[in-house]
């Protein structure tokens, strides 16, 4: 897996500018394409591999039930030509009793013979068991890579898909249409709606607070053209103009 | 002959099912067989199986996203979040993998790459489920891009979670990044 990288890397090294940093995407679709490829191939041929091994495992198996059955063939010779060798003693025929003997003796050659080739083809099965068990678990791992790779190749498809629709959007659109809107853009837009809510927000206290009539009577007040706090002084300056306190009722006007 | 790729365990079922298929007559497991593939889902998800529904998704129900299809070669659905200044968000289906994906600023008006760069290694993990990359237009144009991937066969709750995520984190990430943007 990362002999993939690797080769990224160095694909992009060997640019060594800008111009080839850029043509990233590119490279690594293609190094990514190439090594699915390599990987599809090496997987095959480890099911090709793990294939002939087990049939090869059959056939021994298959062996060594035929010299499984040869040995027990051979075991009941055994068991027979000492049953007669016993029965010849028993008789007292010294000849018969010899042959027997000689028989059982040729016939336990053969079967130790049968069993050390027995022992030989458990080892080989055995061997290719192992052999197929490397397999097995090369053959995950060649699937879980070619999962990722396929992944990664996806993922840069995908964006290289996206790049270049929005590029195809960007460039059927004026810098200011609503269909070509980074996220800059955006922002800014929002931005802006929010200056102007805020804007018409005021707008509108400034309107509410003339339409009632509020704005005018407090620009009066304040001129004084209408009574209000701001007369205070009009009125102790009306009390003061007097000359003599009275009986506390207001002056007449 | 013929490769075929399942599932380890479902082997057993595999070979009842090439038993029967190797009979001239299997049309009693072809006729069940059609009820399983009906049962399924209508085949692999794409971009263009994708559109229809997020046009019926609530993301579109509610108002607050348009969606579009961008022909071409490869169409692209194009979202238009609303709720955020109208920014698009690009989903592209390739394989197995979906993208939602959505343009920050041009390259050139960054005044310091370098800079940049490093704040954005610092930051990035603030936004949760994208990632933010330099991408090229044909024409050579590069752009700083933020985009999530998930997994083609997501449910569209997932996906729609996905595209809302995106369009906040674009608008955020354009605002943490601007004092680089000329």
């Amino acid at each position: 897996m990362s002999g993939v990288l690797n080769k990224l890397w160095t694909a992009l090294r060997g640019a060594a500018n800008e111009a080839g940093e850029a043509a990233v995407d590119a490279n690594a679709t293609r190094i990514l394409d190439q090594e699915i490829r390599d990987a599809d191939a090496e997987l095959r041929d480890a099911r090709v591999a793990l294939a002939g091994m087990m049939g090869k495992q059959t056939v021994e198996r298959n062996h060594l039930a035929e010299k499984q059955a040869k040995l027990d063939e051979y075991a009941g010779y055994i068991r027979q030509t000492l049953a007669k060798q016993k029965a010849a003693e028993a008789a007292g025929q010294q000849a018969e009793v010899a042959k027997h003997g000689a028989l059982a003796q040729e016939v336990a050659a053969k079967y130790a013979e049968q069993e050390a080739l027995i022992t030989a083809s458990n080892n080989v099965i055995a061997e290719y068991g192992k052999n197929i068990d490397v397999l097995k678990v090369k053959i995950t791992a060649g699937e879980t890579a070619i999962r990722t790779l396929k992944q990664r190749a996806d993922t840069v498809k995908a964006k290289q898909h996206v790049i270049r629709a929005s590029a195809a959007v960007a460039a059927a659109s004026s810098s200011t249409d609503s269909r070509a809107r980074s996220a800059l853009d955006s922002l800014e837009r929002i931005e802006k709606r929010q200056e102007e809510s805020l804007a018409q927000m005021d707008a509108a206290n400034t309107l509410s607070a003339e339409s009632t009539g509020e704005a005018l009577e407090e620009r009066l007040r304040k001129a004084g053209v209408i009574p209000g706090a701001s007369a205070t002084s009009d009125v102790l300056a009306r009390f003061k103009s007097e000359g003599a306190p009275s009986d506390g009722a207001p002056p007449a006007a | 002959m013929r490769e075929v790729w399942i599932q380890p365990q479902h082997a057993p079922v595999l070979l009842k099912v090439e038993r029967l298929l190797r009979k001239p007559n299997a049309h009693p497991l072809i006729h069940a067989l059609k009820g399983v593939s009906a049962a399924m889902s209508t085949g692999p998800v794409t971009t263009q199986t994708l559109l229809p529904d997020l046009q019926s998704g609530a993301l579109a129900a509610s108002h607050r996203y348009t969606f579009s299809l961008v022909e071409g070669l490869e169409p692209v659905i194009q979202a238009v979040a609303h709720d955020y200044g109208d920014v698009n968000v690009y989903i592209a289906v390739t394989g197995e993998i979906a993208i939602a994906q959505a343009t920050l600023f041009p390259v050139a008006r960054v005044r310091d790459t370098a800079r940049l760069n490093d704040r954005i290694l610092r930051t990035e993990k603030l936004f949760d489920l994208a990632n933010i990359s330099i991408d090229a237009h044909p024409d050579g144009s590069e752009f700083y891009v933020i985009y999530g991937a998930l997994r083609a066969t997501s449910a569209l709750s997932d996906i729609e979670f996905e595209i809302d995520t995106l369009a906040r984190n674009a608008v955020d990430a354009a605002g943490a990044y601007r004092e680089f943007v000329k």
